[in-house]
């Protein structure tokens, strides 16, 4: 594996990418095909008060 | 991903996550009741053996730790595997974003890890057709 990035780097890298294609808040997943698993952890985050 | 996941679990158990609780909920999911933190384990090998370790990428959050990341090659390899089972049309898209958003991608890695993902079906051009 490389050496690890900063995760400062890390960010900016990403925010430079976006800008270099004139890109707003990347669209989320439509949710469509989550698995049952899945379906069940984003409840249990929800009814603990959480938001994702 | 973790190819120990019985000590992997019995640390996550230590720092205070538990499985989601309730009926019907076999899960693979862990979550943090006050970090609000979930995650899965959803399984024992990358991509089941098909990516290159070498290329997952390292993130340094200092006292916090260091995440780690699939490659951008693996994961456009992934969406378009998605892609071509025909139960996740819009996945094309993330991949063609994600291609877009990176110059310096390992083309002939990307060209294999697409083939390998979609049985030979898409390549690289497929991506790339909106990708500009």
């Amino acid at each position: 594996m490389s050496e690890p990035v900063p995760f400062k780097t890390f960010a900016a890298d990403i925010e430079r990418r976006k800008l270099a294609r004139s890109l707003g808040p990347v669209p989320r997943n439509s949710g469509r095909h989550r698995t049952e698993s899945k379906r069940a952890l984003l409840k249990a985050i929800e009814e603990l008060g959480g938001k994702w | 991903m973790t190819a120990w996941q019985e000590s992997f679990e019995q640390t996550l158990r230590v720092l205070g996550f538990v499985r989601p609780s309730g009926a019907g909920r076999m899960t693979r999911g862990w979550v943090h009741p006050d970090l609000w933190l979930g995650f899965e384990v959803v399984s024992s090998s990358l991509m089941e053996g098909r990516a290159d370790r070498g290329r997952v990428r390292l993130v340094d959050f200092g006292t916090d730790g260091i995440a780690c990341f699939v490659s951008v090659e693996d994961l456009i390899a992934d969406r378009m595997g998605q892609y071509a089972s025909g139960s996740a049309p819009d996945m094309l898209g993330q991949a063609r974003e994600l291609l877009a958003l990176h110059d310096q991608l390992d083309v002939d890695y990307l060209e294999r890890r697409i083939r390998e993902e979609t049985l030979g079906e898409y390549g690289t051009p497929d991506v790339r057709a909106r990708a500009v």
